[in-house]
């Protein structure tokens, strides 16, 4: 009846957090500056332990469960069922019809790899099943191969603010970028229909 | 500069008084107005309760103040400054003047310029940001004039009284706010 599954594509799963088996992975990649700054696990970027990220993605399950204005999903790969980063819809404002959209894969050497495919998902999930009429995301200036990715999916830069982060001795710039609904089913419309 | 930091030309800033003031904040929220130019979500009612729980909640985690005019002490709207990172010295303002009879007249732009001076010398912070909503025309002409700078905007996020419209991002920085300061010195 539909021709596209929501969790599953060629390479990836989304599949539900495991905090018991997910976050012992997710506190390794939490070494990597770029992904927990990402992950806004915690004000302030630094490594976690596998305690901390359990803490904290079953606080934000339970959020999830109760408030239905969030969503958090595990990234794995088909074959072998590894974790490997996280979906996140923070926050979806219902009235607005807008949610905020967070990819994030652990490991650098695969992030170029999975990432297209991990943010087409999420994109796919929050406009054809929430039926969001704008999905925002953003990134660091000194991420630019991330910022290539989402321009490369048709995410538009929307908003540049100045020197919002602090990494590395210097400030960086935060780039807003978003993508409405009419955007979407005009770049991916072959993929749906009935 | 005068021994109360929060003092401005108009109005100063005073602590909240958690028992009082929530009655007021409720009283302004019956103003639908004044709740969308506010806030981007949809507009509700709270009873002065659950105003209470909301600030007692939050109130350690922002710097949250009431606008009171000089004239005659009366408390007309509200000013924040919340998610300070103290990393990256950024945080979020929001400000709303509840008393409409007070919109227009310059104690929110007055407001604005003490939590700057604040922000700025005494928090030490980078930059503030804040939303506006392209409705609130007078918001963004205000915020200009206290040296915050347009940075962008998402196209049709908001959606109120039926029809869609801009979520507007806009930034001062410490630089930015000190030629302020330096030119307007100037020309006094």
């Amino acid at each position: 009846m539909f021709k596209t599954q929501l969790f599953e594509s060629q390479s990836l799963l989304l599949d539900p957090y495991d905090p018991d088996k997910d976050a012992a992975y997710e506190a390794f990649f939490t070494r990597r500056w770029h992904y927990t700054w990402g992950s806004m696990l915690y004000t302030e970027a630094h490594p976690l332990s596998e305690f901390q990220v359990k803490k904290k993605r079953e606080e934000q399950l339970k959020r999830c469960a109760e408030s239905r204005d969030s969503f958090l999903f595990a990234i794995r790969l088909r074959e072998q069922k590894r974790f490997i980063g996280v979906v996140e819809l923070p926050w979806v404002s219902w009235s607005n019809r807008m949610a905020w959209m967070k990819v994030l894969i652990g490991e650098e050497s695969i992030e170029a790899a999975y990432l297209p495919e991990a943010v087409k998902m999420g994109l796919r999930y929050a406009f054809d099943e929430l039926d969001m009429a704008l999905v925002a995301s953003s990134t660091g200036e000194f991420q630019p191969q991330v910022l290539q990715t989402l321009q490369s999916l048709g995410m538009r830069v929307c908003v540049r603010q100045r020197q919002m982060v602090y990494f590395q001795n210097q400030y960086w710039d935060r780039i807003i970028v978003g993508m409405s609904q009419s955007d979407w089913q005009t770049n991916y419309s072959e993929e749906q229909g009935q | 500069m005068s021994g109360d930091l929060l003092m401005g030309k108009l109005v100063r800033l005073v602590a909240m008084d958690v028992e009082e003031d929530p009655r007021l904040i409720s009283e302004w929220d019956r103003d639908s107005e004044f709740q969308r130019l506010l806030n981007s979500e949809s507009a509700s009612r709270y009873n002065s309760k659950q105003v209470k729980e909301f600030l007692e909640k939050d109130i350690d985690s922002m710097h949250f103040y009431m606008i009171q005019r000089l004239e005659d002490d009366r408390k007309i709207g509200l000013i924040d400054l919340n998610g300070i990172d103290w990393v990256s010295r950024n945080a979020w303002v929001g400000i709303g003047i509840g008393e409409r009879e007070f919109w227009g007249k310059g104690y929110g732009t007055d407001a604005m310029k003490v939590l700057l001076r604040y922000a700025f010398t005494i928090l030490n912070l980078q930059r503030v940001s804040l939303n506006v909503f392209d409705f609130n025309q007078r918001g963004y002409a205000s915020y200009k004039k206290c040296g915050f700078k347009e940075e962008g905007r998402l196209p049709a996020a908001l959606l109120k009284g039926g029809k869609r419209w801009d979520l507007i991002f806009m930034g001062v920085l410490r630089s930015d706010w000190e030629e302020l300061q330096k030119s307007t010195s100037e020309k006094e």
